[in-house]
């Protein structure tokens, strides 16, 4: 694929925006998490209010032949219902953290989606055909009575109105102390993990009942805890190996196959602090969001709150690719910290190729950077250019003096309007970011 | 199991010379006070974050160890008090956090704010960590079960057994609070542990290890300042906080203990 940046690269396009359009926002409607699944045909999204929508890829039409197919809604089902620990006298959001498909096996879909304590299995299936023609009963469900039946006839399928049906196949609970915030499909599509902020669990996708600890971090007294689990991710390849993030900006590779209990890493990936830079809140930005794999598996993607590196994997010293998403936000550090937007959590992804990575980040701007050209883009999700196929303009946010024409600066920034989950089509140059409530699709201009 | 990280952060030594300015300052006491709100705020919310909490009470430890300045850095804001001995360590597990002011050139001011917010910050970080301990954790307590691979799935339901705090007087009040607190488990019953640690260190540090320190209007003032939660009766007598506010908590807190134990 292409590079990401204007010129002769690929022209980011409007395609389409799901969600109200409302000034006001519902909380319940914010969406919390965004993913593709394995063919790009479907795009899950989950709410705050514990909904999950999926978005199914029409199929290309003749009558155009210029637009790619587009996403409509496949199924919405709730998956996560608010609870209460009466324990500890505490809610228990429904908030979709993440979800996660697993690869198609038949006819159904499955995914997993998760709140701060429970993670379930979802199958969604579909039927568009309906027999016609029983012998033992009528066509409204009556049973006939076999005394009257005096000839017989083969039942034929008809087509009817596609009927989707989502129900929860599994319900993995009560294994996680913290509030979860990963989970990941093992490459033997047998288990998955499963992160909190303190411990990593494996799970058999068939067993509900009971999970293997394989991570646990919490210190014998909790006035010594100092750093916690931020994110979690399986070997795209190698299904013996994981990847932990923490608040302090560490990577931690774990093999499981050289313990039972992954406590002691096989590799810690760190970047050494550059002592030019510190702050109050070195600490606080250095902590990592989000982990990603590339598809390849030889490198990851870590993203902290003002940059994303990636990292190979043969190498724990040091990042071998830096990119800065909003460093102009350096200098307001102490206003984010005061206003709590420090402690967003971005999310990070890669394309199909591994050749570019996007980001979000705030007033509706999202970053793509280019790994081979090493070009970067700033594009907007908004409704000003939500015209059919308009093509997208970068954005440029101004940190001099000076601000020139359509630069925006950045005391001007929008900083509840943040970015935070987006997702690359495995295959394709399309797009989903998630802008609070709205999910905005963008594709690559067809020339 | 303490999560060892190979990459232990930074030595304040770290600290360059020419941040200790009066602007330096100036934001060390804005974040002080930012991250002291935050972290009462934070008790209220219904969904307690530990990442959250965590890199709350880390940055109060960062901001309570870079007040101590390196050797031969000098602070060009006021003049030379006598050196004070130094023991650049911090015992956390004391609930009342001891830590010696460090040696060095500091102003008299600095000292007197560095010393008691050593107490304070120490003993506020200790307690964010140990309330988080109770709220999330269920009461799970200190002790760390011989683990074992393969573990299955751990009980939520831990035992509610009352923490052992460590040490100093905030013991018996800390085990009575956790009782309380897991009982009534209320945001109002929070607040008060915090006022209550402060109360205690206003008393007994201030008194036995302080010696007669002025502590000077201005500087209490501007204390009072940075902690908006505590100081709801401006005070003019020389004592940093408010008693006032405290002392009715505490006696309404009295009264429900006697009801829950009579009971």
């Amino acid at each position: 694929m292409a590079g990401v940046g204007g010129g002769n690269d690929f022209q980011w396009c409007f395609s389409q925006v799901k969600g109200a359009i409302d000034e006001d926002v519902a909380e319940a409607d914010i969406i919390s998490t965004v993913e593709f699944n394995y063919s790009g045909d479907l795009l899950a999204t989950g709410d705050k209010g514990g909904r999950v929508v999926i978005f199914q890829r029409e199929q290309e039409s003749k009558n155009r032949p210029h637009s790619r197919g587009e996403y409509n809604v496949y199924s919405t089902f709730q998956s996560h219902e608010p609870e209460f620990d009466y324990l500890k006298s505490l809610e228990i959001e429904e908030k979709i953290n993440k979800i996660r498909w697993l690869p198609q096996q038949n006819a159904a879909h499955s995914l997993l989606s998760t709140n701060d304590k429970t993670i379930k299995l979802w199958k969604i299936s579909q039927r568009d055909k309906r027999a016609e023609g029983y012998n033992l009963k009528d066509e409204d469900g009556r049973l006939r009575d076999p005394f009257r039946i005096t000839s017989l006839r083969v039942p034929v399928l008809l087509p009817m109105d596609r009927m989707v049906e989502a129900s929860p196949r599994r319900i993995f609970a009560n294994a996680h102390t913290y509030h979860i915030n990963s989970i990941s499909v093992n490459s033997d599509h047998e288990t998955y993990l499963s992160a909190d902020d303190l411990r990593v669990n494996l799970w058999h996708l068939e067993i509900t009942d009971r999970s293997f600890n394989i991570v646990d971090i919490k210190p014998a007294n909790m006035e010594e805890l100092t750093e916690v689990i931020t994110a979690a991710e399986c070997h795209p390849h190698q299904c013996n190996v994981f990847v932990y993030s923490s608040s302090k900006g560490t990577i931690r590779l774990c093999d499981m196959r050289a313990a039972a209990l992954c406590d002691r890493q096989s590799k810690f990936f760190e970047e050494p602090e550059d002592p030019s830079s510190r702050s109050f809140f070195s600490e606080i930005i250095s902590s990592i969001s989000d982990v990603k794999f590339s598809h390849s598996g030889r490198y990851m993607m870590t993203r902290d709150y003002l940059s994303v590196k990636v990292w190979d994997l043969n190498m724990e010293n040091r990042p071998v690719e830096t990119y800065q998403v909003h460093e102009y936000l350096r200098s307001k550090l102490c206003s984010l910290y005061e206003n709590d937007c420090i402690f967003d959590k971005f999310e990070c992804c890669w394309n199909g190729s591994d050749s570019a990575i996007m980001t979000g980040s705030y007033n509706n701007f999202f970053r793509m950077f280019d790994r081979n050209t090493r070009r970067d883009i700033t594009l907007e999700a908004s409704r000003e250019n939500s015209k059919p196929r308009a093509i997208l303009k970068a954005r440029k946010v101004s940190t001099g003096g000076k601000r020139k024409k359509d630069e925006i600066s950045v005391d001007s920034l929008d900083f509840n309007k943040k970015i935070l989950h987006t997702a690359w089509h495995p295959k394709e140059n399309v797009i989903a970011v998630a802008a609070t409530n709205n999910l905005y699709i963008f594709q690559d201009k067809i020339n | 199991m303490m999560m060892i990280s190979k990459g232990q952060k930074r030595k304040v030594d770290d600290v360059v010379g020419g941040m200790r300015s009066g602007t330096w300052e100036s934001q060390r006491q804005s974040v002080l006070g930012i991250t002291l709100v935050k972290y009462h705020r934070g008790q209220e919310l219904m969904e307690p974050s530990l990442r959250r909490s965590v890199l709350i009470a880390n940055t109060l430890r960062h901001i309570h160890l870079e007040n101590k300045p390196t050797y031969g850095l000098v602070n060009l804001a006021g003049p030379v008090p006598p050196m004070v001995p130094s023991k650049p360590c911090i015992h956390r597990e004391s609930g009342l956090g001891v830590v010696n002011s460090a040696s060095g050139v500091e102003d008299k001011e600095d000292v007197w704010m560095s010393s008691e917010s050593d107490f304070s910050l120490s003993g506020a970080v200790s307690s964010i960590l140990k309330e988080l301990d109770l709220t999330v954790d269920g009461g799970l307590g200190p002790q760390a079960p011989q683990r074992t691979p393969f573990r299955s799935i751990e009980n939520l339901s831990g035992d509610l057994g009352l923490k052992r705090s460590s040490e100093g007087c905030r013991t018996s009040e800390g085990v009575a609070f956790g009782s309380v607190e897991e009982v009534m488990c209320s945001s109002y019953l929070q607040d008060v542990k915090l006022d209550e640690l402060f109360h205690d260190i206003d008393t007994s540090v201030f008194d036995k290890e302080m010696g007669v320190r002025a502590l000077s209007a201005a500087a209490s003032d501007e204390l009072l300042k940075y902690l908006p939660s505590l100081s709801s009766v401006p005070s003019t007598s020389p004592s940093l906080f408010s008693l006032n506010q405290s002392f009715r908590d505490l006696n309404e807190l009295e009264h429900i203990m006697e009801i829950l134990v009579e009971s």
